[in-house]
């Protein structure tokens, strides 16, 4: 939880862009990595991430010190999602030779030896890669949970509190996202 | 495969544990259901593969590297936001806050509903609502053997309507020609829409 003083809550510009400056330089990189595991791509990571930050600057005001930072900039940033899901094309039938672009550049998807063992492919790049790829075909719901469960960490109140939904609703998602990304990964765990 | 049974009360098939696996995995179900969980995957292979699937899967997840961005990331955002201009700023002063928020929201939506009713009962023993009414309808008017004064909220399914002999209620049915419950009454009206009301005298 971010810990702000009584005067830096106070409506005073220069303050706020100075705490703010601070949220940003600290959260960014979190921030980012969620994005990341949304859209799939860095450029799309990198706007959503812009997008998110300058929102909630923009309605630094209305926010409670009751919820965590982290989790009203996800509640942010998971409705500018939808947004962004809208103005995509709907169609999005990605090649298994289509390049994937990383931080370092362009890769193809090096398909894993089925051969190794499963905690090998677990700790390699090229599941990295495949898990996803898995992530971004299925349902932006499933998807945005399970990343804030399984990546983020965070508790089914937490999630249900961000996405605005109960936590009977967080249970259904996750099972059904994970159950999901088994299926599209389980060619590379047998 | 395991059928059923009961631990603790709580009644355990595959169906259910099947549904429970993953708050299983995340500890996020009471504590007897953990243990009947518990129970019916170290007898159950298929519910057991299921559950070792899914733990894998969330391990992956969290094994995955951390995504970074570019170096300037960081600085490009705030650079933009020092060029927002003020019109974007959208401060909220904090004793207002303080005051918003110090109050849970059944609170307030419960002070919301009063002060909207009070408004209201207001307007009406002030005679507004009955004013406005009595402007839009003709009166009086006969209807059968009751002269119609006034007809309050008409568009209330249950209307009141004021009479020579006092305050009636009366039921709205929207298209279909009423009838009077009182014994010996008939339905006359030039109006249509008074046409429509059938009433139960009281």
């Amino acid at each position: 939880m971010v810990e702000l003083s009584d005067t830096a809550t106070v409506a005073y510009r220069n303050e706020d862009k100075k705490v703010f400056d601070e949220l940003v330089h600290r959260y960014h990189k979190q921030a980012y990595n969620v994005a990341y595991r949304m859209t799939g791509n860095n450029a799309d990571a990198e706007d959503l991430t812009q997008d998110t930050f300058l929102k909630a600057y923009r309605f630094f005001g209305n926010y409670k010190r009751d919820m965590p930072f982290d989790n009203w900039l996800y509640r942010i940033m998971s409705n500018l999602f939808v947004d962004w899901l809208r103005r995509r094309p709907k169609a999005h039938i990605r090649s298994i030779d289509e390049p994937i672009r990383q931080e370092e550049g362009e890769t193809t998807l090096d398909l894993p030896d089925t051969a190794d063992g499963p905690e090998a492919l677990a700790l390699s790049s090229e599941l990295d890669a495949e898990m996803q790829i898995a992530l971004g075909t299925i349902p932006k719901d499933f998807r945005l949970t399970v990343i804030l469960s399984d990546i983020e960490g965070l508790s089914y109140e937490e999630i249900s509190e961000v996405m605005g939904c109960s936590i009977g609703t967080v249970r259904s998602r996750l099972h059904r996202g994970r159950k999901l990304l088994r299926e599209r990964i389980k060619p590379y765990l047998e | 495969m395991v059928s059923k049974y009961t631990m603790g009360g709580v009644t355990m098939n595959c169906h259910k544990v099947q549904n429970l696996l993953s708050a299983y995995i995340d500890s996020e179900i009471p504590g007897v259901e953990m243990l009947a969980v518990r129970r019916h995957l170290s007898e159950c292979e298929e519910c057991n593969a299921t559950f070792e699937a899914l733990l894998h899967v969330k391990r992956s997840l969290g094994r995955l590297a951390q995504k970074c961005p570019s170096e300037w990331l960081a600085d490009r955002i705030c650079q933009q936001i020092n060029h927002l201009p003020p019109a974007t700023r959208e401060p909220v002063r904090a004793s207002v806050r303080r005051h918003v928020t110090f109050f849970p929201t059944r609170l307030k939506f419960a002070g919301v509903c009063m002060s909207a009713i009070a408004f209201l009962l207001m307007l009406r023993s002030g005679g507004m609502i009955t004013d406005y009414y009595m402007d839009s309808v003709h009166s009086p008017i006969q209807v059968g053997s009751l002269q119609l004064h006034n007809v309050i909220h008409p568009f209330s399914a249950a209307p009141l309507v004021e009479t020579e002999h006092g305050r009636i209620s009366a039921q709205a049915s929207w298209g279909l020609p009423g009838k009077f419950d009182r014994p010996g009454s008939t339905l006359a009206s030039s109006n249509m829409s008074l046409a429509s009301y059938s009433f139960s005298g009281r």
